[in-house]
């Protein structure tokens, strides 16, 4: 007797084990005392805890807040809104604790891990390759931070990642939403759209008929149009349920001229400049608490600004290496490339250009970037050279690791 | 015609004499009809121009108040005034409007004592104040028991000291903001536009989906 029923992919085979390791560890190790220091806002949570509060209508301190700011309103308007108001329904469900403000970044921070993975799979990557540009995402000192506090930044990068490996996928549409919410999130969002503009001006580079051209260009057209339909639509509906802003317009041209007007002449205290973060330098703490007892003193808490040192110090060499796989039609190395370029050439233009202040977390949104080109690198170096790498990261991450005994 | 412009101006003068010496009558005593009261000039943290108070003890005390006004972003400030009785009070509030006490911190008080030591007053803000009716008025009590010992200096040390622990002992104040008003229409309006938005992109990636070769 034969079975005649085609064999069906059962759900453990198609199963990345080690991805899940590494989503189980890094979202453990997220949550791992989330509410911890008691009581105490780690770096920007000070402004954005703060606003959250704000929306929902609790009492607060008058720190850190303008003379006109009303209950139930963002008042944090230098930023589009959807990140507190995910953070304010957070705190609405589950009581304006710190576990409550921090659980989306755990969140995002996890979920960023598995579309790093899934991206380079949808670039035609190995599991191998998408394994480790997830181990990267998981254990990069940065990225864990920015994953386990509540700030902008990982909502932003999560979201942008999303928006990316929707279009990789041919989900132009839908990356059209993804990038829009990143976009109000923080207005960088708007970097993953010149990312895939970048990457789809490159696919054309090959001297196409203008037929031929327009037809290559209508998923960008498409993905670009969602994009700003659905930005424009979503903040004005945010805007008017939740701000004082009555057209996105508006919003948009404040949070350009706030942030045009955020300038220094030379970085001071935790400010740097976008050259500085390729050698992690600028970094800086973002929480400390250190106890003396018996007459010594111990650091409990270190919550550092920095990128992993391995990461950074290798990603000069991979994205050199993704380069030049560009060159020669890589579309892995093209993301990679473009995706550094449209997030960090930016910052580099704000800073040297109109001395807009930057500082060294700015970074979080290129390290997706770093990820896919030290993925495509990996194959190109021996074993043991990717088994140093690994353990060199582990073993900064164990160095770095914000909460000691 | 002349001896009308002269009795005129005689008249004129007359009135003008008149109130200039009200005026001056009013200020020689302090208290302006039970109304204004001339201040003094502010002497950093410690005015005391009948110097009641010996030149060490005033600079330990500014200090003191300066030290309070640190940890407690309350701006203290104390202050011994040439009348007593029931004209304390008026001078001191007063003298914390013209100094402007508080102003730039979270709230102000002015320790007031006459300088006979029979009299004292506590001047806190109507809005906000730093300290409770009932607080003010147990201050007063125990300035005036040491101020009445001829202990003035010791009398403010010890009020601000127990401002300090007043502070202290409160919870840091919350305060509910005005409700702002949302323009729910216009979210209402622009959310149609959102939900059309993700229905036609969602549409139109499946559609795209189905006619993908496999």
């Amino acid at each position: 007797m034969t079975n005649d029923n085609p064999p069906s992919r059962s759900l453990l085979t198609t199963l990345d084990l080690r991805l899940l390791w590494i989503l189980v560890i890094g979202g453990a190790l997220r949550l791992y005392r989330l509410s911890k220091p008691d009581n105490g806002l780690i770096f920007d949570e000070v402004y954005y805890v703060q606003d959250a509060r704000v929306i929902l209508g609790l009492p607060v301190h008058l720190d850190h807040l303008h003379p006109g700011a009303q209950s139930g309103f963002d008042p944090n308007s230098e930023h589009t809104p959807l990140a507190k108001l995910i953070m304010a329904a957070s705190m609405h469900l589950l009581g304006p604790t710190a576990f409550a403000w921090r659980l989306p970044s755990v969140i995002l921070g996890t979920l960023s891990i598995w579309l790093v993975y899934k991206l380079v799979q949808a670039l035609g990557g190995t599991k191998g390759q998408a394994q480790v540009a997830a181990f990267v995402l998981a254990f990069d000192n940065l990225a864990f931070v920015h994953g386990r506090i509540a700030t902008l930044d990982i909502y932003v990068m999560t979201f942008m990642l999303l928006g990316t490996w929707l279009h990789v996928s041919r989900r132009y549409e839908l990356a059209g939403i993804g990038f829009g919410l990143a976009t109000l999130c923080k207005l960088n969002g708007l970097f993953g759209v010149a990312a895939i503009v970048l990457f789809e001006a490159g696919s054309l580079l090959g001297g196409k008929k203008p037929a031929a051209l327009l037809r290559s260009l209508e998923p960008l057209f498409v993905m670009v149009a969602v994009y700003v339909a659905f930005t424009f639509c979503a903040l004005g509906a945010l805007d008017a349920a939740w701000t004082s802003f009555r057209s996105p317009i508006d919003h948009l041209i404040h949070i350009v001229r706030f942030g045009a007007s955020l300038t220094q002449k030379a970085p001071d205290g935790a400010s740097s400049t976008p050259l500085q973060w390729l050698l992690n330098d600028g970094n800086f703490e973002y929480l400390s608490v250190r106890v003396t007892s018996s007459g010594a003193t111990k650091t409990t808490v270190l919550f550092r600004g920095a990128m992993t040192e391995y990461v950074i110090f290798a990603a000069p060499f991979a994205l050199a290496a993704a380069a030049q796989r560009a060159w020669h039609g890589s579309r892995h190395g093209r993301l990679a490339v473009c995706l550094f370029i449209a997030n960090y050439l930016p910052l580099c233009l704000a800073w040297y250009g109109a001395s807009r202040t930057s500082y060294i977390y700015y970074f979080l949104q290129c390290l997706p970037a770093i990820a896919l080109a030290i993925a495509l690198a990996a194959p190109m170096v021996p074993r043991v050279m990717r088994i140093a790498f690994v353990l060199a990261v582990l073993f900064s991450f164990w160095m770095w690791f914000p909460l000691r005994r | 015609m002349i001896a009308r412009a002269c009795a005129w101006s005689v008249a004129l003068a007359m009135v003008v004499a008149h109130v200039s010496t009200v005026q001056i009558a009013r200020a020689d005593a302090g208290v302006d009809g039970g109304a204004a009261y001339l201040a003094p000039p502010m002497e950093d943290r410690v005015t005391d121009p009948a110097r009641k108070i010996g030149t060490e003890a005033r600079r330990e005390l500014g200090k003191m108040l300066e030290e309070v006004r640190r940890t407690t972003q309350v701006d203290v400030v104390a202050f011994v005034a040439p009348v007593g009785g029931d004209d304390l009070e008026k001078a001191g509030r007063a003298a914390y409007e013209g100094w402007q006490v508080g102003a730039g911190y979270d709230s102000g008080i002015l320790l007031v004592l006459s300088d006979d030591g029979e009299a004292s007053a506590v001047i806190v803000p109507d809005k906000e104040p730093a300290l409770h009716r009932d607080e003010a008025v147990a201050l007063e009590a125990t300035m005036l028991k040491l101020s009445r010992q001829g202990q003035l200096a010791i009398a403010f040390r010890v009020a601000a000291k127990k401002i300090e622990e007043i502070h202290d002992a409160r919870p840091v104040a919350l305060r509910v903001l005005p409700r702002g008003t949302p323009d729910l229409g216009k979210a209402a309006r622009y959310g149609t536009g959102v939900l059309f938005v993700v229905m036609a992109a969602g549409f139109l990636a499946r559609r795209r989906r189905r006619l993908e070769p496999p």
